[in-house]
């Protein structure tokens, strides 16, 4: 094809494109060119090397220094090293006390799985999570089967606010929630599949429900009020 | 003062995710590239917004830069020269394709032969543009920092569109031909 192009055609060509006079068609022609034709890509290296130097007398300007922490925030976001040690999503949800609260109800949870039918004689194990609130106005009992990959849950009082939903995360370690799926609406008691990615992350891990607008939160983390939270622990 | 090899490093380092290397990248090549955005787009604000854009697209494209292709001033330079100019013909008009993409192909595959020839050209083209009548170096001045398209060429030097083309690229080729010399 570069054969058809003679080699003042294609001296200028390259010289048009990398001085940005060629049309958007015109560009992408020579792009697709010059994605086979590594002598064209090395004339465009040449006459990039030139042009460039039409810059060698422009002198530096220090940028403010305000500039490069916004760079920084920009591609780092919320990973730039905090002075602070960053408190666990948990801490930040502000939910730690109701999660102790959890794990002395275990017993509860037992109890209630008990009564809902959860449990069963098999000897394999299985994770249960009782998902509350400080006062105990919203409780969920859930159930993570490692086999099926489900999660059972049943909401044993409190639901969701009007025009609402319930979206179910999963909190493990230091990691951002991640979304389980949001709770079929109008039912009591529902069950999620668990993708098998996120099956290991489970145990020891939190499940926390909150109140967010149809269709989920936007944002890929609870954007509304976080409803309650409970550690997920596992039974025999 | 960072060199050539140590930008070169620098920007390999970028390709990893090293975020020390990238704040030594800034620091060796932000104020000539701030110089440079400064200087297309005349405009304080502006140029800090085409700098932040410029090392956006340097971390994410660290990458694609490959020691053998471009000098690594000359990368980070046409980064900054496409970008502005985008910038600035979004400004002026819808007219124009996106500049910005040209660093994104692979770059040439240039030898320390050859980087040692272009590296005497740049020091040629400004012997080379002198060679020229003044107002076809203006021309080909204006279309690299200004990024000025052949219809705005044509409507600053008063002559029909494919008449200022033509004298562009005859312009082109008496300085591929000095700078073959």
């Amino acid at each position: 094809m570069t054969d058809d192009i003679d080699a003042h055609d294609e001296t200028v060509l390259t010289a048009e494109y990398a001085l940005g006079l060629l049309t958007a068609a015109e560009e992408k022609a020579f792009e697709d060119l010059l994605a086979v034709d590594p002598d064209l890509r090395d004339q465009y290296a040449l006459w990039a090397e030139n042009f460039t130097s039409l810059t060698d007398d422009l002198a530096p300007v220090a940028p403010p220094a305000a500039i490069e922490r916004r760079i920084k925030e920009a591609l780092f976001g919320q990973d730039i090293p905090a002075v602070e040690p960053k408190p666990s999503w948990a801490a930040r949800l502000g939910l730690l006390g109701p999660v102790l609260a959890g794990i002395a109800g275990a017993v509860v949870v037992l109890f209630a799985l008990d009564q809902i039918g959860f449990l069963r004689d098999d000897v394999d194990p299985s994770f249960v999570a009782q998902v509350v609130s400080a006062d105990a106005s919203f409780v969920v009992v859930a159930e993570f089967n490692p086999d099926a990959l489900t999660l059972d849950m049943d909401r044993q009082a409190g639901g969701p606010r009007p025009d609402r939903v319930l979206e179910v995360w999963l909190i493990a370690g230091e990691d951002a929630p991640v979304s389980l799926g949001i709770w079929p609406k109008g039912q009591v008691q529902a069950t999620l599949e668990i993708p098998q990615a996120i099956a290991a992350q489970m145990d020891g891990g939190m499940l926390a429900i909150s109140d967010e607008p149809q269709g989920g939160s936007p944002t890929g983390t609870p954007s509304g009020d976080v409803l309650g939270i409970g550690q997920i622990m596992m039974v025999l | 003062m960072a060199d050539v090899a140590d930008i070169e490093s620098y920007i390999a380092k970028c390709a990893l995710g090293d975020r020390s290397a990238f704040s030594a990248l800034y620091t060796a090549t932000s104020a000539k590239l701030f110089g440079v955005c400064l200087r297309v787009l005349g405009n304080q604000a502006e140029a800090e917004d085409a700098l932040q854009d410029v090392f956006v697209k340097i971390w994410r494209n660290a990458d694609r830069y490959q020691v053998n292709g471009l000098s690594p001033m000359t990368w980070l330079i046409t980064i900054a020269r496409n970008l502005a100019i985008d910038r600035l013909r979004a400004r002026k008009t819808a007219q124009g394709a996106g500049l910005s993409e040209a660093v994104d192909l692979p770059s040439g595959d240039l030898g320390p032969e050859a980087l040692a020839i272009a590296a005497s050209d740049r020091v040629q083209i400004v012997a080379c543009m002198a060679e020229l009548e003044a107002d076809k170096s203006d021309a080909v001045r204006r279309a690299y920092l200004e990024g000025e398209t052949y219809l705005e060429l044509a409507a600053r030097y008063d002559v029909p569109l494919n008449t200022v083309r033509t004298w562009l690229r005859r312009s082109l080729i008496k300085l591929k031909e000095c700078l073959s010399r």
